[in-house]
């Protein structure tokens, strides 16, 4: 009894696993295998790596990854760029600071719906408020069809991307600083250390954790990354925004070709699981 | 005894939480419970459990319905309408909206469960018409062999596909139409223009003071529609050619198709800033917040605007709003595009066939089609149903409503998509792409016959 009582205790959180996330992945593994469209699943035969030829073929599928690695790339240095400043200014005690960190942490508590929808407003190219601005400003050539320029449309998702997370970077940066014990920096002070060789070499070595935790969110988020892009280009114009999750939406939800969308699926899986897996070991290599 | 006891109530505890997971792995069906959609029902029960009820008697049947429309409040008078006459049919109804609707109707029915009845268009037709029971022999045994008398004869003719008769059709829906606020206009200084050169001096006049037309741009499929629209003005009927692969998307058509679209963004008849409009939010609220007299979108909108249904509260709800067909660069009189808008289905495995149709007919071509109709200001399928154009707000809506009814019997040049949805994605794309003068129209063609290729 006594060895077989853990295993009791694991096992409604082994059930759950494995009937909502083991048995769907093989599921989809096996699908993306199939020539599968439709509903009917009666209609599925076996047609081997077809699927993932089609998607290596696919300029879309090339565009969408292309724009996952500079998204991802742009959203951590932002994100972290920012969430680390504004945590050592809030640090400071600086009047309001309380304030301000609720104020910056609302957006990552909103849903990304009301997010993508004000920004949506915002980049308006008839009366939304940038182009307003900036014709109020003198800057009417700066105006545009904001998300409607395949230059310039990723990037404004990038903003309001960086917008709705850089609050919880804060939270994170905020609890890694009170981890560093003050004495370092006294210690550091004594032996005559300026600021910035204070945050070179103790505060930003130190928040390493936070780093890692900054950068795989980062990561795995661009790789999932679907709601705002919908609801602001739906991966428009001409793919420019497209991203690995629309891409899979149009494939399965538009056209029904779940045997490439699970293809896709299982490709995305094996990336996250690479990226996650370098990722720890980059951070951990040092230590 | 305490320890024995502690690990008594640990098993327990781990029983009751695999028990309710396993719980939820059930069907609706099984559980016989509510299910997580509120129902909208008009004096009607729950769903019952129909197994080994009389299934398809006729006299005692409970029917569900899923739809994303109509509206709530329309939904309750059209229900009532049907049980009039079958006061032994129960129905309960769920209203979801557009993205919910075909998630659920898409899991359920690949589950071999859904409702009985279920609201369909012939754009999604190709995915759910393995599930669609076909409706030619049921009709004809539940309503009678004289049942196609109910429909107008050509709109029934359209809604078979591969000879095969799955949705009995509501209203047919077209595009492209200008809805126009003549009193804005008015204040503008401005007359409805009568042609494309005119509209275009139009354009030109109050570039500077508003929007001449809002389109919305934003959306892929819809420029797909607008670009297939032209090049069917170019030669009527080459789209659903080249969909069947009796003709090429590289055709001169589809080349002549971008030229036009060019012209008209050249002569500000479609503004730049168009692209940028999501015609589903935006498009609507800058119409009616007056930022232009005129909105370049579909016939379902003759309800809205010219019948003044979602116009209350609206800072246009007393001007006069009228509607023409949209003018090509090559055309004055143009060729309009539609099909079936919408239609009513019913389950293949539904166990209430016999009392379905009964319903879908009511739906379709009774009392509560005209109450439907009346609400969406459609042009009705059913033969006897007619709107009345008497109670319009307006003498220029009253004036202008049978442009869309009279181009849409006359003028129809074929459906407004390709019905391959492969092809129309990428027609969106490189429309798009084309907008923005990142692709000519030589290349634009070629990706679209590929995509074509790829998706046979």
């Amino acid at each position: 009894m006594k060895k077989v009582t853990p295993y009791l205790y694991i096992l409604p959180c082994f059930l759950t696993v494995t009937v909502f996330l083991l048995i769907p992945v093989l599921y989809n593994i096996t699908v993306s295998f199939t020539d599968f469209k439709g509903i009917d699943l009666s209609n599925m035969t076996w047609n081997g790596i077809g699927n993932y030829k089609t998607l290596f073929a696919d300029p879309n599928f090339r565009t969408a990854i292309k724009n996952t690695v500079i998204f991802m790339a742009l959203t951590i240095v932002f994100q972290v760029g920012i969430s680390l400043v504004m945590t050592i200014f809030l640090e400071r005690g600086l009047i309001g600071s309380r304030l301000f960190e609720v104020i910056f942490f609302v957006p990552s508590v909103l849903s990304s719906v009301i997010i993508a929808y004000t920004f949506n407003q915002i980049y308006e190219p008839n009366f939304g408020f940038l182009n307003s601005f900036l014709g109020a400003v003198g800057l009417k050539s700066l105006q545009h069809i904001w998300l409607s320029d395949m230059r310039l449309a990723l990037y404004c998702i990038l903003a309001a991307n960086v917008y709705q997370w850089t609050g919880m970077g804060i939270i994170y940066y905020r609890a890694g600083l009170a981890n560093i014990s003050h004495d370092v920096y006294e210690s550091a002070t004594i032996d005559g250390a300026g600021y910035w060789q204070r945050f070179r070499y103790i505060t930003f070595p130190l928040l390493k954790p936070a780093h890692l935790t900054m950068v795989l969110m980062g990561t795995i988020g661009t790789l999932k990354f679907f709601d705002l892009v919908y609801i602001m280009t739906q991966g428009g114009p001409a793919g420019a925004t497209e991203f690995p999750m629309t891409y899979l939406y149009k494939r399965f939800s538009l056209e029904a070709n779940n045997g490439l969308a699970s293809a896709l699926a299982v490709v995305i899986l094996v990336i996250a699981f690479v990226i996650s897996a370098l990722q720890v070991k980059l951070f951990n290599r040092d230590e | 005894m305490t320890r024995n006891w502690r690990k008594l109530c640990s098993l327990l505890l781990a029983a009751a939480m695999v028990g309710t997971i396993l719980s939820g792995c059930g069907s609706e069906k099984e559980q016989g419970a509510d299910t997580a959609e509120p129902s909208q029902t008009a004096g009607a029960q729950q769903e019952k459990d129909t197994a080994g009820d009389t299934g398809d008697s006729a006299s005692a049947a409970s029917l569900s319905f899923w739809g994303w429309i109509p509206y709530n409040n329309v939904i309750e008078p059209m229900t009532a309408a049907f049980q009039e006459e079958n006061a032994d049919i129960d129905v309960d109804v769920q209203i979801m909206d557009w993205g919910a609707y075909w998630d659920k109707l898409t899991l359920d029915l690949a589950n071999g469960e859904g409702p009985d009845v279920f609201a369909m268009n012939l754009d999604n037709y190709e995915k759910y018409k393995d599930y669609m029971e076909p409706l030619d022999g049921l009709a004809a045994q539940v309503i009678g062999d004289d049942w196609k008398t109910l429909f107008n004869e050509k709109m029934l003719e359209s809604t078979y596909v591969d000879e095969d008769l799955k949705i009995f059709p509501v209203d047919f829906g077209g595009q492209w139409y200008v809805f126009y606020n003549k009193t804005l206009l008015g204040e503008l200084g401005q007359s409805v223009p009568n042609g494309y050169q005119a509209f275009a001096d139009y354009a030109k006049a109050v570039e500077n003071d508003t929007i001449p037309m809002i389109f919305g741009g934003k959306e892929a499929l819809n420029v797909a529609y607008l670009y297939l629209w032209l090049v069917n003005n170019q030669n009527p009927g080459i789209v659903s050619k080249a969909a069947a692969g009796e003709a090429s998307f590289e055709d001169e058509a589809f080349l002549k198709g971008f030229e036009d679209l060019q012209k008209m963004m050249d002569d500000g008849v479609i503004p730049k800033n168009s692209f940028g409009i999501d015609p589903t939010t935006d498009a609507d609220s800058l119409f009616k917040e007056r930022k232009s007299p005129m909105i370049l979108t579909g016939a379902w909108q003759a309800g809205a605007y010219l019948a003044g249904t979602q116009l209350a509260d609206s800072k246009i709800a007393k001007d006069e709003i009228g509607v023409f067909a949209m003018p090509t660069p090559i055309n004055d009189n143009p060729y309009v595009v539609g099909s079936i808008d919408h239609g009513w289905a019913i389950n293949k495995n539904s166990k209430n066939k016999e009392a379905a149709m009964k319903l879908v007919a009511e739906w379709a071509a009774g009392d509560a089609a005209q109450i439907w109709l009346e609400e969406l200001y459609g042009i009705p399928c059913a033969a006897g149903v007619t709107l009345d154009t008497a109670n319009l707000p307006s003498q220029e809506a009253k004036d202008t409503i049978g442009v869309i009814s009279d181009t849409l019997s006359d003028q129809l040049a074929g459906p407004r998509s390709t019905g391959n949805a492969a092809v129309d994605n990428k027609t969106g794309e490189v429309v798009q792409a084309f907008v923005q003068g990142m692709m000519d129209a030589k290349d634009a063609t070629a990706q679209m016959q590929q995509a074509y290729e790829s998706s046979k």
